[in-house]
């Protein structure tokens, strides 16, 4: 069943010069429920935009995006978004614990006072533990390490209930091990929580090892240039996937694609 | 790595390698010159000599300070300078309470929401640019010279500072956040209220601490022009009476009066913002 579409889904915005610039040409996407996507492509590709689109964090130019066969025009119940800059995101004047409280009482859209009055202690403590934290909901975030932080802001996204996670770069500020254990964690919580995921990454190996399918944005927002399915055994492993020949090729064919060895038309071809 | 880090380190390692005296010294000499006590000390040093010179030579212009003591305690004891300074403390209460509630409701109005920030900024600039003592005979004429008067001149010094600086803290809610606030559904007014103030919090204290220090020069001066009350005209008649040891009493009262209450003011804007003094650690 398709959960996400988006139906010639495009962004234009008006530059400080007043000239009009194209964010992201149309582009016509369905996700399949419980898949794992990721979108990549380069700087200004108009990847990050996509994915706001069909959070409903912004309105499109052009077209619409459906969830759950609902038009999208504010961000949805079910779609919970993880963001690049955690340290903006996690609200920093709370602790661990309280912005974890804050997105459980909003999955809940319960008023700070409705909340209070729950005995949430141990929820806090299991959704922490879920992403292998504990012992740290009394800290603030910024006594945390980037990775942990990150870790803290998918707990709280997972408080809210999501059926749909959107991430948008969430792991290119942290350092590589720390990535590594991380991409292994959001696997971990897509199966164990039967999530949809849609990854937007500009790390062509990432978007690989994660993804059932991988989506290749053309640069200056030109639309979509590649849609592969990645046919690689589940679980995945950090070494032996990454040395698997399947995925080498595939590494190799967006490589080059991203990198713009070849044209649109015969990258979409090479890659069915 | 962060201070709080490097301190545990260095206390693992106290027992084992414990400094030479001659360390220890000089250790504790880098630690005084670089903590506020050097300037307490230089404090201390000038009132030692403002009590010599003015034992050694009487002169009426400066009195001793344990004469300058003596009258203190006589005027609290009296119970003038005391409730000269309560009423001066007073104004500055309602004054400060008046500023802040105007400060920051208009300053982060005019930082959240495009119209009022339209509506409000020729207004705020224009009047922002006169100086209060040139308001004073106009405000006079309309208000009086008792407490209205005092508190309206207090509330326009003290207004300013908390005004500008709430509509920068308005202002520096980061996109980030802003999305966040979105994503999880968060209504307009719970935005403002859970995010837009916690985030302009710092801004709005800092504002808040410089116009405290205005509110009580103000509140001072007002008692000194009209009104007839508070420390500013208990100053008053100490000059017209030519009792100088009273004079210097009210100036000591403000001095430490004020310095006690940003002392205050900076004990709350830690427990306040104490988010933002904690550091990161390493995985």
């Amino acid at each position: 069943m398709t959960t996400v579409r988006a139906t010639r889904v495009g962004k234009r915005y008006l530059s400080a010069s007043r000239e009009t610039v194209t964010g992201l040409s149309p582009v016509d996407l369905a996700v399949e429920d419980g898949a794992f996507v990721s979108i990549v492509g380069r700087s200004g590709c108009g990847k990050s935009t996509l994915l706001r689109l069909i959070a409903g964090l912004e309105q499109p130019s052009l077209g619409a995006v459906e969830v759950d066969g609902v038009r999208v025009t504010r961000p949805p119940d079910s779609v919970r978004y993880v963001f690049q800059d955690y340290g903006q995101s996690l609200l920093p004047w709370k602790t661990v614990g309280d912005n974890i409280r804050f997105g459980l009482r909003h999955a809940y859209a319960l008023t700070e006072r409705e909340a209070r009055r729950r005995d949430w202690d141990a929820l806090i403590e299991t959704k922490l533990r879920e992403v292998g934290l504990s012992g740290v909901a009394e800290r603030y975030p910024s006594e945390l390490s980037g990775g942990m932080q990150q870790r803290v802001a998918i707990a709280r996204v997972l408080a809210a209930r999501p059926k749909i996670l959107l991430l948008d770069e969430p792991f290119s500020a942290v350092d590589a091990l720390s990535r590594a254990m991380l991409q292994d964690l959001v696997l971990e919580i897509w199966r164990s929580h039967g999530l949809t995921v849609l990854f937007v990454t500009h790390d062509i190996d990432e978007a690989i090892y994660l993804s059932d399918r991988v989506i290749v944005l053309g640069p200056h927002g030109r639309g979509i240039d590649a849609d592969a399915a990645v046919r690689l055994e589940r679980p995945r492993h950090q070494v032996s996937t990454r040395s698997n020949r399947e995925y080498l090729r595939l590494r190799g064919e967006i490589f080059d694609l991203v990198m713009g060895a070849q044209d649109a038309s015969r990258g979409v071809r090479a890659l069915q | 790595m962060t201070a709080h880090y490097l301190e545990a380190a260095r206390g693992r390692e106290s027992p084992d390698v414990a400094p030479s005296a001659p360390l220890k010294v000089k250790a504790f000499g880098r630690a005084f010159v670089r903590s506020r006590a050097l300037g307490w000390s230089a404090v201390l040093a000038l009132l030692v000599v403002w009590q010599v010179v003015a034992t050694v030579r009487t002169m009426p212009e400066l009195p001793p300070l344990d004469a300058i003591a003596v009258e203190w305690l006589d005027q609290v004891e009296n119970g003038e300078l005391l409730s000269a300074l309560l009423e001066t403390l007073r104004i500055t209460a309602i004054g400060f309470v008046i500023a802040t509630l105007v400060g920051v409701a208009l300053g982060f109005l005019m930082g959240r929401v495009r119209v009022v920030w339209a509506l409000a900024e020729p207004v705020v600039e224009l009047a922002r640019q006169i100086p209060v003592s040139a308001l004073l005979p106009l405000l006079i004429l309309y208000l009086g010279i008792e407490d209205r008067l005092r508190v309206t001149v207090v509330v326009i010094v003290a207004t300013f500072p908390i005004l500008l600086n709430a509509f920068a803290g308005a202002r520096s809610l980061s996109r980030t956040m802003r999305l966040t606030a979105q994503t999880f559904r968060l209504t307009w007014w719970q935005t403002q209220v859970e995010i837009g103030i916690p985030a302009a919090l710092p801004f709005i204290l800092v504002g808040m601490r410089q116009a405290l220090g205005m509110t009580l020069v103000m509140a001072v001066v007002t008692g000194m022009l009209a009104g007839n009350s508070g420390v500013g005209y208990f100053i008053l008649q100490a000059q017209q009476v030519l009792n100088v040891r009273a004079l210097f009493a009210g100036i000591f009262t403000i001095a430490i009066v004020g310095y006690a209450l940003n002392a205050l003011f900076l004990l709350l804007d830690r427990r306040l913002t104490r988010w933002r003094t904690l550091g990161a650690a390493d995985d």
